[in-house]
């Protein structure tokens, strides 16, 4: 029985292996990218602004 | 079907079917396992993925384009398109880090250009069944973004857009805010004290009064440590709905507000020496998506 060409093995190897890389590339960016169908909540009206108090405590 | 399929014609022409099926076995077993370990360790660090943490900002948008221009200009982030499933999407970076990402909403009837901000949760389903059974709404069901989170969007019971994440990895949890990134989250209620009990039992917060002046209680919601702010509306400020206000850590806030307007934005709360010492503004990118910019410590 002849061995397997190892040269075609290898071939196939990185193949797959850079196929694998670029889907979990795609996989790996950050963020949800879910399209939102909701109104503004901040009008153009003329009441004025929020009065802001306080402030972040990081 | 080896033979026939599209792999046939790189296979050895000597070598037996199974020879092939094993050696094709054993490199589609050692890319898996290489694509494991491309994976970043899930969930490694104790408080990467601590609920009640804001995670992600999503700019829903119906022009990407002004979007990109007015946001690169102004806080200098660039920008990568990307995909989510079959949709664009892109993502802004501040240096090396991504920090939000764009959605383009003009197809969906009743979208308003706005910022969602999303929410580390435990259980996303379950955080959802709450939302729900305190009389807010799910307008996107829990969906995996593969690799990253299970996510839904819902309003709450004040009427606020607002995403809920599961996350299935770690993201960054910095000891201290960056410039150019959202570092803080502030409710603006119509109802405080119903939006601290909601939120105390969405995102298991507890909740300290840390200033007064004005006539307003602002509230600090923190776990291991302070993650957003709340405040009542006063009675008089019509325009304004109850939502979440993402704050972007600037420098110069009143010089970036001087630029907005020329960027095709709007400049919806000026600098002002009794606001914070004119630490901070709100604007309005061209969309109409409002922001605010803090300079901290004030």
């Amino acid at each position: 029985m002849k061995q397997p060409n190892l040269v075609s093995t290898a071939f196939m190897l990185t193949v797959l292996v850079v196929a694998a890389l670029l889907t979990s590339g795609c996989d790996s960016y950050g963020g949800m990218g879910v399209g939102v169908g909701a109104p503004t909540r901040w009008g153009g009206g003329g009441s004025g602004p929020p009065v802001f108090a306080g402030g972040p405590r990081f | 079907m080896i033979e026939g399929g599209a792999l046939a014609g790189i296979l050895p022409r000597n070598v037996s079917i199974m020879r092939r099926l094993t050696s094709i076995g054993a490199a589609a077993v050692l890319a898996v396992a290489f694509t494991l370990g491309s994976v970043p360790a899930p969930l490694a660090a104790a408080d990467s993925t601590e609920s009640g943490r804001f995670v992600w900002h999503d700019l829903m948008t119906r022009d990407v384009g002004a979007a990109r221009q007015f946001y690169g200009a102004l806080l200098g982030w660039r920008f990568e398109d990307t995909k989510r499933g079959d949709r664009p999407y892109v993502l802004a970076r501040a240096g090396s880090e991504m920090v939000a990402g764009f959605v383009d909403v003009s197809a969906i009837p009743d979208a308003g250009p706005q910022w969602i901000s999303f929410l580390a949760v435990d259980d996303v389903d379950k955080s959802v069944a709450l939302v729900q059974s305190e009389g807010g709404k799910v307008l996107v069901a829990p969906r995996e973004v593969p690799s990253v989170a299970r996510a839904a969007v819902v309003t709450d019971p004040q009427g606020a857009p607002l995403g809920l994440a599961q996350l299935r990895r770690a993201v960054p949890d910095p000891e201290q805010p960056k410039p150019g990134r959202v570092f803080w989250q502030e409710y603006l209620a119509r109802d405080a004290s119903q939006a601290l009990a909601f939120y105390k039992r969405l995102a298991g917060y507890e909740s300290k009064v840390t200033d007064t002046r004005l006539g307003i209680e602002y509230h600090v919601l923190q776990r291991t440590r302070g993650r957003a702010g709340l405040f009542q509306l006063a009675a008089t400020t019509k325009d304004v709905e109850p939502n979440w206000l993402p704050y972007v850590l600037v420098s110069d806030p009143a010089g970036l507000a001087a630029r907005v307007p020329g960027l095709g934005g709007r400049v919806l709360v000026p600098a002002a020496p009794e606001l914070r010492n004119g630490s901070l503004v709100v604007i309005a990118d061209p969309g109409g998506a409002p922001l605010a910019l803090q300079k901290y410590p004030y």
